[in-house]
């Protein structure tokens, strides 16, 4: 009984996430999401590459200051987008590149939801944006000011020439220091 | 994948028979592992940069995925990597085949694939699509030598699961199809349009007389509004409630448009219309996105014994612009896509179950509502506004605008500059509806409202 019990169990389990997973691939259907009809489980995209592939360099800039919009101190945008390192090797093995693609993973989602005309609040509650400011945190290049902003910048190699830098967003003031608070002239 | 393969290895491992564990195990991996090509492949059919060649170079000029080795080479044979772009989705949309060819030219192809993996992981750097996919080969293999050895599955786990995904996909379209064919049926109903029967046919409009107390509607302004791209002359309703106490309202579908059968140009079909109405008003004609470029077409001539007094251009189509896409193949293709996208999600009736930005950029009552979505989503909706974005004519349409009396350019903040830039080509004055988009403009309660000022006070100072 209890052996019949498992498997049908593993059978239903295995047959519905089949069958979201066939109807979640279709080809215009991004924003459906069946994981809700599967307890959660996450649900494979097979669309790579397609039908749009990503074909430009999201660009982390970072600048310091003391958080006030006022403050005429602050620095200039400075590039910090983690680099990956390029070898022969990264044909069998490739571990670097998976940090800076899970930023740029984040990134391109705040792209897509500064280009759907997210609401900024929404877009600064996000899961994205935390992690970003986070990684923009230890990206900073040393210095004695208190707060710092990032801007998102996409850059399009192939695009037409003059249309190439597409800024993305720009980020509120937050503290350097994690446990910090920024005044309140950045709301 | 190789997450895929590692919890359903754990999930089959509840089925205690080892042959049927290991049978129901592999037989859900090869599933994945051919939709995962299959969709790869069909996906990548649907990308105007697939389809025109583009993909692969576009992809390697960047700096994740170009930087290697390996790219640098490739991106110095550009008509090799034009190829790779257009053989990738076929063979990868073709990889069901080989469920049907003899288990050693299968073996063969799926080599190959391993090969091709090869490649991306030494072009691209991306070595995990080696470890993962090349890992469920095993299990294609496995249903392909069981089939050729004519065995019976074990279990019917892929029949199950694709007849359930074509079955629902089948309710899908067919709650898609009815739905298109009860807003048939409103549009026909009391509360629908009307029919304006003309030598070739019939022209689908709707029409609202003055209501304000004291407005005489045999002196009336005539207010005629052109829908935009594909659009249903219900995207006008909330204007059109607004400013019909005191204008004669009239919305219209163009040919080949709804229900609209005659084949009258724009100009013809607004002079039917507007000699139906029984006023002396002056005219005033509103158009919303490429409905511009329609004006422009008759904006000069005497229609039904009038003369265009003024025009309300929302986001209106800059000639210019259009041309510039029309020119340009990527542009164009991109253009395609999208309507490709459309005609893919009316058809399955995706458009019901997933956000779309028709859905969410309008709010307008329930039935126009309902009129702009299913009209938005009707195959034949999308294959005339394809045909009328390619064929629509632009030559002199900037002349002609800019000969009208008096012409307002209204803007959605979406398309504020470009908007200004229009309104300086035409000498129009114009106006800005704050905080939206190309389809809320239109779509929202209060922009509606908004933007209803704007007509009325023109259509006042006509009169």
């Amino acid at each position: 009984m209890l052996s019949r019990t498992m498997s049908g169990v593993a059978m239903c389990a295995l047959s519905l996430h089949l069958i979201a997973s066939i109807l979640q691939n279709t080809p215009d259907s991004y924003n459906l999401d069946l994981r809700k009809f599967v307890g959660g489980w996450t649900l494979p995209g097979w669309r790579f590459f397609a039908p749009n592939p990503g074909v430009h360099n999201v660009h982390l800039l970072v600048r310091t200051g003391s958080g006030d919009q006022s403050d005429s101190s602050m620095t200039d945008w400075r590039d910090v987008t983690p680099q990956v390192g390029h070898a022969w090797t990264n044909v069998l093995l490739n571990p670097k590149s998976r940090g800076p693609k899970a930023l740029f993973d984040a990134m391109q989602q705040l792209s897509v939801m500064g280009a759907n005309y997210s609401a900024l609040e929404w877009i600064f509650g996000s899961l994205p944006y935390e992690l970003v400011v986070d990684a923009s945190r230890g990206l900073l290049p040393p210095g004695n000011d208190e707060a710092f902003q990032f801007l998102l910048l996409n850059y399009f190699p192939s695009g037409e020439a003059g249309k190439r830098m597409l800024p993305v967003l720009v980020s509120k003031w937050h503290a350097i220091s994690p446990t910090a608070a920024v005044g309140a002239s950045n709301e | 994948m190789t997450a895929i393969i590692t919890q359903y290895r754990v999930l089959s491992a509840l089925i205690l028979d080892r042959d049927r564990s290991d049978d129901v195990f592999l037989r859900a991996v090869n599933l994945q592992a051919g939709l995962s090509y299959f969709v790869s492949g069909v996906s990548k059919l649907f990308g105007s940069s697939w389809v025109q060649g583009d993909a692969l170079e576009e992809i390697l000029n960047t700096e994740s995925y170009g930087g290697g080795p390996a790219a640098r080479l490739l991106r110095y044979r550009p008509k090799v990597a034009r190829l790779l772009t257009w053989f990738t989705p076929l063979w990868e949309a073709a990889f069901p085949l080989i469920y049907l060819v003899p288990p050693r030219t299968a073996r063969l192809g799926l080599s190959a694939v391993k090969l091709f993996h090869l490649s991306v992981a030494a072009v691209m750097e991306l070595p995990r699509f080696v470890w993962g996919f090349s890992g469920s080969h095993g299990a294609v293999r496995y249903v392909v030598e069981r089939r050729a050895s004519a065995q019976a599955p074990t279990t019917g786990l892929e029949r199950v699961a694709l007849a359930s995904a074509a079955g629902v996909a089948v309710v899908s379209a067919i709650h898609a199809a009815s739905q298109r064919q009860l807003d048939s049926e409103r549009r026909r109903g009391l509360k629908g349009t009307k029919l304006l029967e003309v030598a070739d046919g019939v022209i689908e409009y709707h029409h609202l007389t003055p209501s304000a107390p004291g407005v005489n509607a045999i002196a009336a302004p005539i207010v005629v509004l052109e829908a935009g791209l594909g659009t249903a002359l219900e995207t006008w309703s909330w204007v059109g409630g607004a400013i019909s106490p005191i204008c004669h309202v009239v919305s219209y579908h163009r040919r080949g448009y709804g229900l609209t059968t005659s084949s009258l140009s724009g100009g013809e079909a607004v002079a039917a219309l507007v000699s139906s109405i029984d006023s002396r008003g002056p005219l005033i004609v509103a158009s919303h996105s490429i409905g511009l470029l329609n004006v422009a077409t008759y904006a000069n001539s005497i229609i039904a014994g009038k003369q265009i007094a003024a025009v309300v251009l929302v986001d209106g189509t800059d000639p210019d612009l259009l041309d510039q896409d029309r020119s340009d193949r990527r542009r164009i293709g991109m253009f395609l896509q999208s309507q490709l996208g459309t005609v893919f999600m009316a058809i399955t009736g995706l458009y019901n179950f997933v956000p779309n930005a028709v859905s969410r950029q309008n709010a307008f009552a329930p039935d126009d509502q309902s009129g702009v979505v299913q009209f938005a989503f009707s195959p034949r909706n999308i294959y005339r506004a394809v045909r009328e974005y390619l064929d629509v004519r632009t030559a002199h349409a900037l002349d002609s605008l800019a000969a009208v009396k008096r012409k307002v350019v209204v803007a959605s903040s979406e398309n504020a500059s470009q908007q200004a830039e229009l309104a300086q080509k035409l000498g129009a004055e114009y106006r800005l509806v704050d905080g939206s988009s190309h389809r809320s403009v239109l779509g929202n309660r209060q922009h509606a409202a908004t933007l209803s000022q704007i007509v009325v006070e023109v259509a006042a100072n006509a009169l």
